[in-house]
Parts: structure tokens; sequence; C-alpha cells
């Protein structure tokens, strides 16, 4: 952690992604529930403990797969025991799927923030309460080799900004980028910083 | 079923690739070879009986290889991959891909409107290199001509010519065609429908101006069979239709038996889209690796081929590829065990005629002491199965 300049990220796996691609499990949201508990709560505090100000906390299967109505509440109960005692910022990122369907109750669940991935969730599915949340918006496609232009992601940045009036407002990828030769993800990881100060440059005037 | 291949039941063939030997590798990259790789081309040479292997063994004693040597190096392993599995008792055979680079470059860097992007994780710690399409798509030359045509004359055993699918090319490729981005402001039911569509576009162009001409190219040649591999195929749950789609666009209306090959997934996915797959004549299907190490017949003994029913029932009635031998471990399965998996498939999908005995994959993975004692007893426990029924 030492050499990685501030503000530190951490990203680890959401516990219900965790517990529902795990092979041989015969209660997974009791997996959930112990993940939560006895892995990833000690996990951020050791890394907040070590600098770490923000914890990205990843949640693929949710927006991919989907979630029984019976798994909402488990989820909410194995996310409160992640996040017990926690005072980094924690942003619990949903991609590779649609968030809109999901983000009344995403909005409940005891993070700082939600991610949405903007590849595949409609802009004016977001709403206009988020006083009291943070939002992550994917907002570079990271399975495609195509940079976005600097212009149009400032201007859905803006427009954002502007119409969600998120708590704070975070720019990412809307995924990992694994997917992507690395020369690729660096054009991508420099456009984000590239779109971000324009941003704050705009904003700020 | 093509006469060809219907002649026995419970043919056995390989499913594509095999390890290259290290004294092809290091040659073919320009590296000193040491005693262990000359030792490994004479014991393989004299165990599969390869014809003048002294003459390889001669060859590899004279580094620095000029092109044409290397190419000559790359048709010796590949004798040797054909003699290892005729060795084997193998049915039907091909040289394990000795020739080609790797499944997903080799046909890139023979296609018209691609582009390198970089390496790209595929899984664990395997990474390949991932390109782009930028423009229309072609066949720029044959990809396999050559190593069909050399494989015809050395092998023994009936050919089955592994060709990767359009779906697959595809999937693991980027669609730069239209290097506009998305605007995400639009709303999203839009994007995707527009995305959906130029993903259609981009899979059958694959499969109608790359694929097929080249398939067409080998059965001029005069290739009978050819296995179409789609470890892509179920990588997006939504996009089976257009897995099928492409699978006949590239083979419809052509003169050669065509089966394909999928990789690990959950089967029960390809269902129902594959139903209208009626020009796949069989469907190589890796079991093994979701099955237990038990023997016996029962359900409770083979839990990996429960989902067989399935492809027993499809309307077109193709033949099976069962895949009995797991290539991602080094455990050798006994022939009983084979045994037991081909009888509980025999008695689940019906006529043996239908079924062909394979590995789960092909056994790249594997080192060729193990594939070579896998396959041996792949054969053994065939010849056991069938004793028990008869046939």
């Amino acid at each position: 952690m030492a050499s990685v300049p501030k503000p530190r990220v951490v990203t680890l796996p959401s516990p219900y992604t965790f517990s529902r691609a795990a092979h041989n499990v015969a209660d997974r949201n009791r997996l959930m529930q112990d993940l939560a508990e006895r892995l990833l709560n000690p996990a951020i505090k050791t890394a907040e403990a070590a600098g770490a100000r923000l914890i990205h906390v990843e949640e693929p299967w949710l927006t991919y797969y989907g979630i029984a109505d019976a798994d909402w509440k488990p989820f909410a109960a194995a996310i409160a025991t992640m996040t017990t005692g926690v005072a980094a910022t924690v942003i619990l990122h949903t991609y590779f799927g649609d968030a809109g369907p999901h983000l009344e109750r995403l909005m409940d669940l005891r993070v700082t923030g939600i991610g949405v991935d903007l590849v595949q969730t409609d802009v004016a599915a977001l709403g206009r309460h988020w006083q009291d949340k943070s939002l992550l918006i994917g907002c570079l496609n990271g399975r495609s080799s195509v940079v976005e232009p600097l212009d149009q992601t400032v201007e859905l940045t803006r427009y954002i900004a502007d119409k969600v009036m998120p708590l704070d407002l975070y720019l990412s990828s809307n995924c990992e980028l694994q997917y992507l030769p690395t020369t690729v993800a660096e054009q991508k990881v420099r456009r984000l910083g590239e779109v971000a100060g324009k941003v704050k440059e705009l904003v700020s005037v | 079923m093509n006469e060809v291949v219907d002649h026995r039941p419970l043919l056995t063939h390989e499913v594509g690739s095999l390890d290259k030997p290290g004294w092809r590798v290091k040659a073919y990259a320009g590296k000193p070879l040491d005693d262990k790789d000359l030792e490994e081309a004479r014991s393989w040479g004299e165990r599969l009986q390869v014809p003048e292997y002294e003459r390889l063994l001669d060859l590899l004693r004279h580094a620095p290889f000029s092109k044409e040597q290397k190419a000559e190096l790359q048709r010796w392993s590949s004798l040797y991959a054909v003699r290892l599995e005729e060795s084997a008792g193998l049915d039907v055979v091909y040289d394990g891909e000795q020739q080609r680079t790797e499944m997903y470059d080799w046909a890139v860097s023979h296609a018209n409107g691609f582009e390198r992007r970089g390496s790209v994780r595929a899984f664990d710690n395997k990474y390949y290199s991932k390109a782009a399409v930028v423009g229309a798509i072609s066949l720029g030359s044959p990809f396999h001509n050559a190593e069909f045509s050399y494989l015809v004359s050395v092998a023994e055993a009936e050919l089955k010519i592994p060709v990767t699918g359009a779906y697959t090319i595809a999937d693991w490729s980027f669609d730069e065609r239209n290097r506009a981005p998305e605007n995400l402001l639009q709303p999203a039911a839009q994007r995707i429908r527009e995305r959906k569509a130029a993903r259609r576009d981009f899979v059958l162009e694959v499969a109608r101006n790359l694929i097929r001409p080249n398939l067409e190219a080998l059965i001029t040649l005069g290739a009978r069979w050819i296995q179409v591999d789609e470890p892509g195929a179920s990588t997006e749950a939504d996009e089976l239709d257009l897995f099928v789609d492409s699978f006949n666009a590239s083979v419809e209306g052509l003169n050669a038996m065509f089966s394909t090959h999928l990789c690990f997934s959950d089967y029960n996915l390809f269902f129902p889209a594959i139903e209208r797959m009626e020009h796949c004549q069989q469907f190589a299907v890796g079991f093994a690796n979701y099955d237990s190490r038990e023997l016996g017949t029962s359900d409770e003994a083979r839990p990996g081929y429960q989902v067989i029913k399935k492809f027993r029932d499809l309307p077109y009635q193709p033949a099976l590829g069962l895949g009995v031998l797991d290539i991602h471990s080094d455990f050798i399965e006994s022939p009983e065990l084979v045994r037991d998996r081909v009888l509980y498939a025999v008695k689940l999908f019906g006529d043996p005629h239908r079924i062909h005995v394979t590995p789960d994959c092909g056994l790249r993975t594997r080192s060729w002491k193990v594939a070579y004692e896998k396959l041996r007893n792949m054969t053994a426990g065939v010849e056991l199965a069938r004793k028990q029924l008869g046939i």
C-alpha cells in the first residue's frame, strides 16, 4: 500500500457475487453472510488501516444473473455486516447488466455509494434521489477497444452531475479493464483522468 | 450420418489440440535445443514407430534452421502427433494442430480486415493476442490446406479437421468497423438494439466471408469431416441463436460431414437454440470434467452425463461426441471407468452407432505421456464396452 499514490482504492468482490460464483455450496446466503463477516469486513478494515480511502466492491452477478426477491434481505444484511465499523467510502459497483430495475433497493444498502454500468443502464433510470448517496458511473466501456471521445464523455458526466445530483460523483470504466490489451486500457485510464479534469474545470466555472 | 464415419459403433476420435513437443517449439522459436529435446524426439519416434525418425534427429542437430527447415520440423511434429493418435488406437485422427500457432491467432493471421490490438487474458494465466476488425472481412488465404494435404499423405486412419468457428472468432475479437462509440446519453434500449444488430452483422460476416470459404477450400482438397470448434459459443446466453445462425451460414449446402465441439459450460443453455442446427451431424461435448471417478452405470455414479438426454432428443438425430477423458487433470482414466461412462451413455442415448467416444476437449494442456496413456485407456475402455454390448 505504501507505494500506491493517494487516494488509495482497494477492490474487493461483493459477498453476493462471491457466494453465487462459489462451487458446491449448500446454503449460499449463509456463505454470503460468513464471507461478509469473516473475510470482507476484516479485509476492508485492514485496507483502511493501511491507508485505503475508497473501497470498491464489485457486484457483477446481481445485474448479470439477477437476484431472487427472497435474497435481498440476506444481501442487505451481508452488506451491512461488511461495512460495520468502516469509515472509508464504500462503493458497490454493479456491472454487466442493467442496474435500473434494482436501483431502489440498491439505494437502501448500507454503503456510501452505488456504481452503475452505463453501457447497459439507461441514464434516465438513475432518477434524482441521490442527495444522500454517491454515484459511480461506468462511463467507459471496458470491453470495447474504441476509446470514448473526451467531449462526449464530459457531456455525459456534466449531465449526470447537473440532473442526477449525487452526493459525490465517481468516474470509472463500466467494468474491469482486464478484457482489454494493456495499451488500450492505459488509453482509457488516461481518458478517464482527462474527463475528470475537464469536468472539474467546467463545474468550477 | 455420412457413410465415411458411420462405419462402426462407438467410433473413437480426438477433439483437437495436443501439446507441441519441446524440440518443435524451441526449433521454431530459434532457441537452442538440448539433449533432453533430442531424446524426446528419439524416444517418441521409437515408441510410435515413426518412419525414418532418425532423419528428424539429424535435422535437429543442425540448428539454426532456415524457414524451409522450420516448416519441415512442423511437418515432423504433425507426423508424430498423427502416429501418437493412431498408435493409441483412435479410429479418426488429426495432428493436434501442430502446424498452427493457436486456434484464434492462426485464423486471424490468414484473414483480411483484422488488426492486432495486444494480449488479453483468456482464462487463468493464459493470454492470447486479440485483434480488432477494422474493415471488410475476407479470407486472405486458405489456412488449413497445407497441413491437410500433408496429413492426407501420411495418415492411415480417417481424418477429421478441427476448424475454429465463426462465433468464437468474432467473440474473441473487437469490432472496430464503426469507430464512433455509443453515446451513453441515448436511451439504453436503442443503444442495445443497435449493438445487437451490429454484433449480428459482424458474426455472420465472419461466417460467410472467412470461415465458409476456408471450409470450401478444404472440401475441394477432399476433406470429408470438419469439426467446427466453438469454445466461445455459450459466452453470451442471449446469443445462442446467433451462434446457431453462424454455424448454419458457415456450412449450409457444403458437401462434408460437419460436427461442432462445445467446450465447458452449462450445456442446458444450448437448448432449444441448437434444435435449428440441423447441419451439425455430431456434437462433441465434454462431460468427464463434471463426472465422478467411481465405477458404475447408475445415475448416481455418472452425474456428469445427465444432459445427454437433451442431445438424444434433437429432431435431426445427430451423433454425440461423448467426452470421457478429463483434459484438466493428469488422472489417467482406467479402461473400466471409460467403459462405464460409455455403457451409461448407451443406456441413456440409445444407438451406439450415434455415439463417438472422445476426450472432453483438446489435450494440449497435458504432456504427451499423459495424453497417450489417457487415449490408450480410452480405446481399451471402448473395446470393453463393445464386448459387453456384444457389438
